[in-house]
């Protein structure tokens, strides 16, 4: 009897045993530059890789660790796969014949659906995530393809490597921020002004409900019974109000999508899953917020002004002049950091060109980049993006961190990818020539250790799976 | 008043938005803790008198409402116009601007604009304001400091605009350039209607019955107030006829024919309110009429080059080209202000029939027989009182609001450039510093 169950449950676990054995193999790779994004250039080291992680770093005086099977790349530059911090690509949009520019994500209508993740809509069958393994971008933020102020929550993905079939296989995070976009006009700001009042009104009456507990323990217990119920009906009071403040104006999903304001006690139902807008009002989750035009910012910052709690959030823009830049230089407690397009932009409605990722380094902001398209080629196109961008003015540090760690900490996985630290997934990009001069051929990519694309600089001949 | 409050509110947003809103907030605390009333009135005196103090010397002003001064000066503090005149002291510690051989003068009022300033007219015009507009640049560019923007989605084939406005949204603006805040100065401006032009006699049947319930709801409406009880119901078909016989904002009409604007006299004087004609141009049989009961018009010194049904002469039945009837309106003591060609800014249409060439316009009514003084008033003053902005814009005077031009040349003549306007006493744009019309040499 006992035999009948343990039997299988050894010959699983003897596999497991050997799957474990074949990933933790290491490998060292030499290359003759190599950016950690975390840490300062290696002039031909070698990077060690254990099974999906990174293990170390090593300068080309020190020794590979023994048992590690090198791999020689020559000439080659390794990078840091970079990190992509707002993308909408679909398998009907990746080639480009119908997607637009930017990740376009407000029109119409304000709708609302915060509760939406990414995630939920990604098919991990689909050539679109073995595709993008081919771009020299290992970690994509991706945005649930709806519309309306609030699109939802982004789901951060990595290629695929080969084999995945649930879409879980794919995710580093599932929720790694909420997206809203603001658009000018009245029911834009009306559907702003209504949705971040009432996420800063149940975080103004959890402080005081704070408060007050705290106060009540304090007190003597001569009043104690009394004390309590009052603050039990206040309790019940704001549980209530609560929840009507989560009752959206449209959908009855929204009015069942409860959010637990206060600690459950445990008689009640089973915990309510919370509101990611006052999460992201809280500063527990990162808020992306969009605009489109230097005016649509003033009015948004307007909007921020009046409440009582100020958000935190990522500013998602077009290219600004250089006297918005100056102004929001001062909104630092606002803005956490910035996601422009890494180029040389025309101002909104003229001609005026504007430098609009320098302009807002220069003042001290932490910028991550986007591609220009948003398909598979405008991500193929971003280190000649980049060239521009030193051309431009700015530092190598600050160009790398744009695509790298910068993106990286907006998502929450700083450590984790975009840079090549000790203990990071192996997720690397290897270039032919130097991946910031504008001559780079992109020769290999790495996903969690698994090279999943190689283009032989001698055959000329494509190879992995990105491009089957 | 709304304008006043609106205009405290952008104050303090302003000063929200300064770093040292902390620091003032702390002195001001401070003084008020530990003085007396009185005192802080005092200090409230001397916060203003640290405003910086700009002085205009040695241009030609042009005050509007006053005689032009040769080498004259004006000085303001702050936002507000201090002193207009000759040999006037320069505070201690002023920003001198020299104006030497140049023309200063009230900032124009485009009493019509469309398309500027707005990104999207969704819902009010105030939460869709786009001070980053290039439009709205290019109108500052040509002098314009103050518009009425003005909702229109169809403007016409071939974009010759027609007057039939009747019911857009309207707000008054200041073009401040990149400067949100100080952008809205009411909403709604005027109230358009206009009177009907097919199906005559049914139309102006129904017109007089909505005039005539609306004045009797209106009575209702009185009735039940001195009664403290609660407002009677309003049907909607009468909803435009009660907001213009409420007169909370004047209501500008359209009405070209003797006849319409014989209909709409009439109405006025039996139900008045405040009433503004737009391009009565051939009810000039009627003018001295308009004049005696103080009623604004709006005209053009440029009619139609193009009749679109070609129903009409464009000479009209009394034999006034265009060009004339502003001079014609005026001369009988009538109110003008002028309208451009196109109330949009057009920089790909014709030159010099768009907003941008409202100074232009107002050069053809001199053309036309217009006094100068009083073609200059038509595109500052006059527009400013039909707005009922008056009190602050329109004129250099004394306790209005710094919307002042520098121009290179008198501003009614072809080849004058803006070489700096202030709003609010602000410097918001400069010609050397512009793309715009930086390149073009002066002559």
């Amino acid at each position: 009897m006992p035999l009948r169950f343990l039997l299988p449950l050894m010959i699983l676990g003897l596999q497991m045993r050997g799957v474990r054995a074949d990933d933790e193999k290491l490998f060292a790779y030499k290359a003759r530059l190599i950016y950690p994004a975390s840490a300062p250039v290696v002039d031909s080291g070698f990077l060690v890789v254990r099974g999906k992680r990174i293990e170390v770093v090593l300068q080309g005086s020190e020794k590979p660790p023994e048992g590690a099977e090198l791999v020689d790349l020559g000439e080659a530059v390794i990078v840091p796969g970079f990190v992509n911090p707002l993308t909408a690509m679909s398998e009907k949009t990746y080639t480009g014949h119908r997607a637009s520019s930017i990740p376009s994500l407000s029109a119409g209508s304000p709708g609302d659906s915060r509760r939406v993740a990414a995630l939920a809509s990604v098919k991990p069958e689909e050539t679109l995530y073995r595709r993008l393994g081919r771009s020299g971008y290992t970690a994509f933020a991706w945005v649930p393809a709806t519309s309306g102020f609030i699109a939802g929550r982004a789901s951060v993905l990595r290629p695929s490597v080969g084999g995945e079939k649930l879409a879980k296989e794919l995710s580093l995070r599932d929720s790694a921020y909420l997206f809203v976009s603001f658009e000018m006009g009245k029911r834009w700001r009306s559907a702003v002004e209504a949705a971040f009042k009432k996420a800063a009104e149940v975080i103004v009456k959890e402080n005081e409900a704070k408060k007050k507990k705290g106060e009540k323990e304090t007190k003597e217990t001569g009043a104690e019974g009394k004390e309590t119920e009052k603050a039990k009906q206040e309790e019940k009071k704001q549980e209530k109000k609560g929840s009507e403040a989560y009752a959206l104006p449209d959908g009855d999903e929204k009015k069942k999508a409860p959010v637990s304001v206060k600690k459950p006690a445990p008689s009640e139902a089973p915990a309510k899953p919370p509101d990611p807008l006052v999460e992201a009002f809280k500063g527990e989750t990162m808020m992306f917020i969009r605009v489109r035009s230097p005016a649509a910012l003033d009015h948004l910052l307007r909007v921020v002004d009046a409440l009582p709690v100020k958000p935190r959030f990522v500013l998602v823009t077009p290219p600004q002049p250089a006297e918005t830049v100056e102004k929001l230089s001062g909104r630092k407690d606002l803005i956490r950091g910035v996601v422009v397009e890494p180029r040389l932009g025309t101002f909104w409605q003229s001609s005026v060109l504007v430098h609009s990722a320098r302009l807002f380094s220069e003042r001290g902001f932490e910028v991550a980049m986007v591609p220009l398209s948003d398909t598979l080629d405008g991500h193929l196109r971003m280190p000649f993006l980049l060239a521009e961008m030193l051309k431009g003015g700015m530092s190598l540090r600050e160009v790398l961190a744009g695509v790298t760690t910068v993106p990286a900490s907006f998502l929450g996985l700083e450590g984790k990818i975009g840079s090549l630290s000790q203990g990071a997934f192996a997720s690397f990009a290897v270039y032919h020539g130097d991946p910031f001069g504008g001559n780079a051929r992109l020769a290999k990519v790495f996903v969690e250790g698994v090279e999943v694309f190689v283009d032989d600089v001698e055959t000329l001949e494509l190879s992995g799976e990105a491009v089957k | 008043m709304i304008r006043g409050m609106t205009r405290e509110i952008g104050v303090c947003e302003k000063l929200i938005s300064t770093p040292y809103v902390l620091l003032l907030l702390v002195f001001l605390f401070a003084t008020f803790s530990f003085s007396s009333p009185l005192a802080a009135a005092e200090e409230t005196e001397e916060a203003d008198a640290k405003k910086q103090v700009t002085a205009i010397v040695g241009g030609t002003v042009i005050p509007v409402g006053g005689p032009m001064v040769r080498r004259g000066t004006v000085i303001f503090r702050g936002e507000k116009i201090e002193a207009v005149g000759v040999e006037l002291e320069v505070p201690e510690g002023a920003l001198v601007v020299e104006a030497e051989g140049k023309y200063v003068t009230p900032g124009f009022v485009a009493v019509e604009a469309s398309k500027i300033g707005v990104a999207n007219t969704d819902g009010n015009i105030a939460d869709s304001l786009d001070p980053y507009d290039l439009s709205l640049r290019v109108a500052l560019a040509s002098g314009i400091t103050t518009a009425q923007l003005i909702d229109v989605r169809f403007s016409g084939f071939f974009g010759h605009q027609t007057s039939l406005l009747s019911g857009a949204k309207t707000a008054i603006v200041k073009l401040t350039h990149g400067d949100l805040s100080s952008m809205l100065v009411r909403e709604p401006g005027l109230n358009y209607f206009a009177v009907p032009t097919r199906q005559v006699e049914l139309n102006l049947f129904r017109m007089r019955e909505g005039f005539r319930k609306a004045a009797e709801y209106l009575k209702t409406v009185k009735e039940a107030e001195s009664k403290k009880a609660k407002r009677p119901v309003m049907s909607p078909a009468i909803a435009r006829y009660v907001t213009i016989l409420e007169n909370k904002q004047p209501t500008v009409v359209a009405a070209r024919t003797p006849e319409q604007v014989r209909d709409i006299l009439d109405i006025n004087s039996r139900y008045p309110f405040d009433l503004v004609l737009s391009r009565p141009d051939e009810g000039y049989p009627l003018a001295r009429e308009m004049a005696t009961r103080g009623i604004p018009v709006f005209l053009k010194a440029r009619g139609k080059d193009f009749d679109f049904n070609m129903t009409r002469p464009v000479l009209d039945r009394e034999g006034l080209i265009p060009i004339r009837l502003p001079a014609a309106f005026a001369g009988l003591g009538v109110n003008v202000t002028l309208l451009p060609y196109r109330r949009g800014v057009t920089l790909n249409g014709i030159a010099g029939r768009d907003l941008t060439a409202l100074p232009l316009e107002a050069g053809f009514a001199v053309r036309g027989g217009l006094d100068e003084a009083r073609a200059i008033e038509g595109i500052t003053l006059n527009p400013a009182r039909v707005l009922r902005i008056a009190d602050w814009v329109g004129s250099l005077e004394k306790g209005k609001d710094a919307d002042i031009l520098i121009l290179s040349r008198h501003p009614l003549h072809y080849r004058s450039f803006v070489e700096k306007a202030y709003i609010n006493g602000k410097l918001y744009y400069e010609r050397e510093k512009s793309p715009l019309f930086r390149d073009i040499p002066l002559r």
